[in-house]
């Protein structure tokens, strides 16, 4: 699907570790996808602000000052960023966060991996979901 | 009877035929003697008595017959042919007899002083039996008067010796007799005290038992004589019936205030009791809810820096130890180590987050298993599992917690299957008649058994009670997974008011088999 021009990935996660694996495991992936780092929601908001219209959003659920859930709620109500697809990106797997999540209209549900292979498979499935044919989350495991 | 004693059988015959034509029955004597010994053998309605005899004269015997009890009251008439001087008469009738008649007898004035006599003989013995029989009523009357008053006095007795307020009332409903105890709570009335004065209905009226005849209970609240404490008694009155009317009654008092105090007091230190382990209860759920929201705090906060650990050892190994082989069994054994330890803290936070109750609603098992298999998708197409499932009933439950019950069972079966063989798992279930695990098919039971078989490594069955326990891992210590899977199964389960169970045999596999109720 990123073939012709090179994906642009938000990620908004608090966690380092996380921030630095994703990156990793993104490049491996794909080198030439850009991934654009937030520590947190309201960050996430200013980033979106300055740069705006990434072709993803990869959003952690439990951070400080601004939480995921927060985050998504605003921009799913702002016209100019509601478009933008959202991949929750969590180490929870409650059903009751898939269900915010699924109200909130996250496009997908990722829990963290603990093993950097199966990161890298989930990731590579998360990229492959056609977005635009957005019926119901989908869980990534 | 009359009986004439003359010596002369001439004289005898003569007075005896007179008699005898006019009915009388006669009975003769030839002498004293002979006329005593007829008179001591029978009974003469008048004795006719010749004065001048033999041996013995009519005087003689007159006073002899006169003076024995038996005859003493038998009327006398002397005849005489020499005796006519006034002495001898003034004699006779000195000697008892009612009548002195000189010869020659004139036989109609006889006959006439005969039947008079006769006549006055039979009203004498009448009267006479008359005052016996009256005698006898009177001494009848006497007798049975004492026993009457001796029972009178031993009621009375036992009233008096009675801890309870005792009386009796009469035929016609006054009160006839009262007790010292009476007395003592009652005061000199004579009226029962107002039986219904809070008018509660749940007491019969006294005067309906009074006017059915029938015995009366009730309770009733006495302001006790001289104070003003109202104290509780038990009212019975008990009607004393004689050839089957009522004579009277019979009540008593019992005071039963001590008894009502009591029973206050139970109530209340039941009620205390009550609320008492109703407080406890609400302290326990809440301390639960603590627990369980602490075991959650614990179990998160783990598995994060758990997580890391995994995730750097898995990243240390694939890029620099790749090529040692001496160091990669140690880094694995961390690896594994640290993900045993991820696995235990989910089963702790997925049972830590099991709702305290269920919000029943219908779900559609077939479409719950399909969920669950396409997240075991993976470790199918790994292993080459066969997993068949049968046609599953809808049934009352919680969707989430029916998703976790199969996920565990199937991750259960996954987990145990033989090595190096393709697992073969089975799903199926049926409606039952009732909530047993050997209950018959019934197609439109309340019930729902699903069976979970699988032809795994199976258990021995002396471990049936542990496998489902918090951290039971059997004594296979090699085996994969926490134990925790089939706790939350069983829970799961009590959840839905169900039960469960399971059989097996070493190296043949297990059956799980759960009888849910199907609506809840």
């Amino acid at each position: 699907m990123a073939q012709k021009k090179s994906l642009r990935i938000l990620l908004i996660d608090d966690d380092k570790d996380d921030q630095f694996f994703f990156v990793r495991t993104i490049e491996d992936i794909q080198s030439s996808i850009v991934c654009e780092l937030a520590d947190n929601g309201l960050k996430g908001l200013s980033a979106l602000l300055k740069n705006p219209n990434p072709d993803i959003i990869f959003l952690d659920l439990n951070m400080p000052q601004m939480n995921g859930f927060d985050f998504l709620e605003i921009i799913k109500k702002d016209e100019n960023f509601k478009h933008i697809p959202v991949i929750i990106f969590t180490t929870s797997s409650h059903l009751q966060d898939i269900e915010k999540a699924k109200e909130l209209k996250a496009v997908a549900f990722l829990t963290k991996p603990n093993n950097l292979n199966n990161l890298s498979q989930l990731l590579t499935k998360a990229l492959h979901l056609d977005f635009s044919m957005y019926t119901e989350i989908n869980i990534i495991h | 009877m009359i009986l004439i004693v003359d010596d002369k059988q001439e004289n005898i015959f003569a007075l005896k035929s007179i008699l005898e034509m006019n009915n009388f029955e006669v009975d003769t004597a030839l002498s004293g003697e002979k006329a005593l010994l007829k008179i001591l053998r029978n009974n003469y309605a008048l004795v006719i008595l010749d004065v001048q005899m033999p041996d013995m004269d009519g005087f003689e015997v007159a006073e002899i017959i006169l003076s024995y009890s038996k005859s003493k009251d038998t009327p006398i008439i002397f005849l005489s042919a020499i005796s006519k001087e006034k002495k001898f008469i003034t004699k006779g009738y000195k000697s008892g007899a009612i009548d002195y008649i000189t010869k020659p007898v004139d036989p109609d004035i006889l006959l006439l002083k005969v039947a008079s006599i006769y006549a006055m003989s039979a009203q004498k013995t009448a009267l006479k039996r008359m005052q016996t029989e009256l005698l006898q009523e009177i001494e009848a009357r006497k007798i049975s008067q004492t026993e009457l008053a001796l029972r009178n006095e031993e009621l009375r007795t036992v009233m008096e010796s009675m801890p309870l307020i005792a009386f009796t009332i009469g035929k016609t409903g006054e009160i006839e007799y009262t007790n010292e105890k009476w007395v003592e709570y009652l005061g000199e009335t004579r009226q029962l005290p107002n039986l219904n004065p809070e008018n509660k209905s749940n007491f019969p009226h006294w005067e309906t038992s009074f006017m059915n005849e029938e015995e009366y209970c009730g309770e009733v609240k006495i302001k006790v004589s001289g104070s003003d404490a109202y104290r509780n008694f038990l009212l019975k009155i008990i009607p004393v019936k004689q050839n089957d009317s009522i004579i009277k009654w019979v009540g008593t008092f019992t005071d039963i205030e001590e008894q009502k105090l009591v029973n206050e007091i139970l109530e209340q230190k039941v009620e205390e009791r009550t609320s008492e382990l109703l407080k406890k209860n609400i302290e326990l759920e809440v301390s639960n809810r603590e627990l369980q929201q602490v075991t959650w705090v614990l179990s998160h906060d783990l598995k994060e820096p758990v997580r890391k650990i995994i995730t750097y050892a898995n990243f240390i190994k694939d890029k620099y130890i790749g090529n040692n082989p001496e160091a990669q069994p140690h880094f694995n054994r961390i690896i594994e180590s640290s993900e045993r330890m991820a696995d235990l803290i989910d089963d702790l936070l997925n049972f830590s987050r099991m709702p305290g109750s269920v919000v029943f609603q219908p779900i559609d098992l077939n479409r719950i298993v399909s969920q669950v298999l396409s997240e075991f998708e993976d470790e199918i197409e790994n292993l080459q599992a066969n997993v068949k499932v049968g046609n599953l009933p809808v049934i009352e439950g919680s969707p989430n917690q029916m998703r976790q019950l199969f996920q565990n069972l199937l991750s259960n079966a996954f987990k145990f299957a033989k090595p190096l063989q393709h697992p073969e798992i089975k799903i199926d279930a049926e409606l039952v008649e009732t909530c047993e695990f050997n209950s018959k098919a019934a197609v439109n039971g309340n019930f729902c058994r699903i069976k979970v078989a699988d032809k795994g490594i199976g258990f021995d069955e002396k471990f049936l009670d542990k496998i489902f326990l918090v951290f039971q891992q059997l004594e296979n210590k090699n085996l994969d997974g926490t134990g925790i899977g089939l706790a939350i199964v069983k829970k799961i389960v009590e959840k839905h008011n169900g039960i469960i169970t399971a059989n097996s045999t070493i190296d043949a596999g297990s059956e799980f088999i759960i009888v849910l109720p199907v609506k809840n």
